[in-house]
């Protein structure tokens, strides 16, 4: 990360305060410097981007199609590029602020000043994490926007439809439609994972070719212990796990596995939802872009009326979904559709 | 002949040309008795050991000398220059316009407003200038003192082209003398470089015809170094990897034991680096 400091010109001048908020921006910038568990998040779930403007338009963009047969001396049948869904998003702004007062400066307790400040950069970086977390988990079917930190955050991809849906369009086939939410829990083989893999293979693209993205990418709630142990067995053992057939496991070494913290969910028997993605398609298809406008933002000024000297932080940033087919949910309960019953068009 | 009798003559004296007397040659083998090993060694070698050769050391220190002695003259010319300038300084010439910035502006200047009058009380008087000005130049005096100009000029730069091949043999340890820089294959090319940009020196032109050729020299003495370092006891030194600027802010006194509480894990190298970029990055 990159952390801005400013200084007001009252707080440059101010003998009280200068060493200590030198030595308070100094554990600022050490504490931005560090990578932690949120980054990772962020890093894992989307594709980080900087944006220069109040907002970022995404489109997505259909291959050529085929190579088609022609006569001796015939010209070439044109082809041409066609757009698929567009999709806007505009950066919301979030704010907040620390206080260390005077009686603490009096009383010289550097390490709960220094707690203060630390803070205020960990709660930023929870903040992306939280928002990209949010916004993905709660992009199911039937739910369009969430409210994150008093903001509204659309989470409907370029169909209009959320993020995890059971009938995503295809804007050049009318009536065709593709699902990545599914109810079927993942359980404690592989059968519900070679299948889920299977069916993200087969995704097209809005021309109707199949795109052959596999997912790589194991998503679990930070709630869900019993599956995150079932999910470690599965994609880690050398044998067929539950089996005492020697057979291979077919699994073994193919997947990334991400616990996020910041998903809780309602665990249920029939209720255990995960989330798999291809890295491959997130990255080529660009489709979670997190944008960060504005990167962490201090200015730091003292009150003449209290003399304590404030941190104030702000930042503006956005997590869209210009396209789906780099994720599937499975196991949640709500899902209409199953791995089975789910056609491709 | 007896042996005291003989006169004890130094072969060099004997030209070719000049064809000895049987006994003059005699007494010449025997007084040349016994030969040196100088003498043993064969023709060619002989030659090679008879060319001129050049003492670098008293060649750099007279160089060295000579620039000294330019340098205070320089120097000398410069108080002088300057106090021209300040004296004289709001004036112009009349004819160029140039402000007056050294003794030579100042001279040129004076004999630039003489000339003018001259020509001014000419015209008055009803005379040409220009039938003047021819006789001045068709005059003998001028014609030998133009001469004697041309002469001077000539030496002066046959001056600066020995100056040059001087400076060439002091860089450029593969030549010996003049005959050999003039015998390079890249002599031709270098007079033509010289001749082709206005202003550049021999060797300067020297340096940069043959660049690859005197920079290989240096390229390897350069790898010896570093194979050097690489063998020498620099890879046992303990330093930590934080890189930090030799000129970079020290932790002020009454901060340092703060940074280290704030801070326990850090080395002072690593505390340093990061004071350095908190003064440095907040705005």
């Amino acid at each position: 990360m990159s952390v801005t400091i400013r200084r007001s010109s009252e707080l440059a001048n101010n003998r009280e305060w200068d060493e200590w908020a030198t030595l308070l921006d100094a554990c600022i910038y050490d504490s931005d410097a560090q990578r932690n568990k949120y980054d990772d998040i962020v890093t894992a779930l989307t594709v980080e981007k900087n944006s220069k403007r109040w907002g970022e338009k995404s489109i997505t963009m259909g291959g050529l199609g085929d190579f088609q047969a022609k006569a001796e001396g015939e010209a070439a049948a044109q082809d041409t590029f066609e757009q698929g869904y567009e999709k806007f998003v505009q950066h919301a702004t979030f704010a907040n602020e620390v206080v260390i007062s005077k009686e603490l400066k009096d009383d010289n307790m550097l390490d709960d000043a220094k707690q203060k400040t630390v803070n205020l950069v960990q709660a930023y970086k929870r903040t992306r994490a939280r928002l990209a977390t949010q916004a993905i988990t709660n992009a199911v079917e039937g739910t369009s926007s969430i409210s994150f930190n008093n903001a509204t955050i659309d989470v409907t991809c370029g169909d209009n439809k959320s993020l995890f849906h059971s009938a995503h369009d295809l804007k050049s086939i009318s009536g065709a439609t593709q699902a990545n939410y599914f109810s079927d829990v993942l359980g404690s083989n592989t059968v519900a994972l070679n299948k889920a893999l299977n069916k993200m293979r087969n995704f097209k693209d809005d021309r109707g070719n199949v795109l052959g993205f596999i997912p790589d990418t194991i998503i679990l709630p930070g709630n869900d212990p019993e599956y995150e142990d079932f999910v470690k067995r599965v994609i880690g053992s050398d044998g067929e796990v539950g089996s005492d057939h020697n057979d291979i496991n077919t699994q073994r070494g193919k997947w990334k596995l991400v616990v996020d913290p910041e998903w809780t969910p309602v665990i249920s028997q029939s209720n255990h939802p995960v989330i798999l993605q291809s890295s491959e398609a997130l990255k080529a298809l660009q489709g979670t872009k997190f944008y960060d406008r504005t990167k962490l933002d201090i200015m730091t000024d003292t009150d003449v009326h209290s003399r304590n000297l404030t941190y104030n932080g702000f930042a503006r940033m956005s997590i869209t979904f210009p396209n789906w087919r780099h994720v599937m949910m499975l196991g949640c309960s709500d899902a209409t559709m199953t791995l089975d019953t789910a056609t491709s068009y | 002949m007896k042996e005291k009798e003989l006169l004890a003559m130094n072969l060099q004296f004997f030209s070719e040309d000049a064809e000895p007397s049987e006994d003059v040659g005699a007494n010449v083998e025997e007084a040349a008795e016994p030969q040196t090993e100088a003498e043993e060694v064969s023709e060619g070698e002989t030659e090679e050991t008879t060319a001129p050769q050049f003492d670098t050391d008293k060649a750099n220190a007279a160089f060295a000398q000579m620039r000294r002695e330019n340098e205070a003259l320089r120097r000398q010319q410069a108080e002088i220059n300057s106090l021209y300038a300040a004296q004289f300084g709001s004036y112009k010439n009349p004819e160029t316009g140039n402000p007056i910035t050294s003794a030579r502006d100042y001279v040129e200047a004076m004999a630039a407003q003489e000339r003018m009058q001259m020509r001014q009380k000419l015209q008055e008087n009803d005379i040409d200038p220009h039938v003047i000005d021819s006789m001045i130049e068709n005059s003998p005096a001028v014609r030998e003192a133009k001469a004697v100009t041309a002469e001077l000029n000539s030496y002066r730069a046959q001056q600066l082209v020995d100056k040059d091949f001087s400076k060439v043999l002091a860089f450029d340890k593969t030549k010996s003398s003049i005959d050999d820089i003039v015998n390079d294959p890249s002599y031709n090319a270098v007079v033509q470089y010289v001749e082709t940009h206005p202003g550049m020196r021999f060797d300067e032109a020297y340096k940069l015809v043959n660049f690859d050729r005197l920079s290989s020299s240096k390229g390897a003495a350069a790898k010896q170094a570093a194979i050097n370092e690489v063998k020498s006891k620099n890879h046992l030194s303990t330093g930590t990897s934080v890189d930090v600027d030799d000129s970079s802010e020290e932790i002020p006194a009454s901060m340092v034991e703060h940074f280290k509480d704030l801070f326990p894990e850090k080395s002072m190298k690593e505390l340093k680096a990061l004071y350095n970029k908190t003064i440095s990055s907040r705005r």
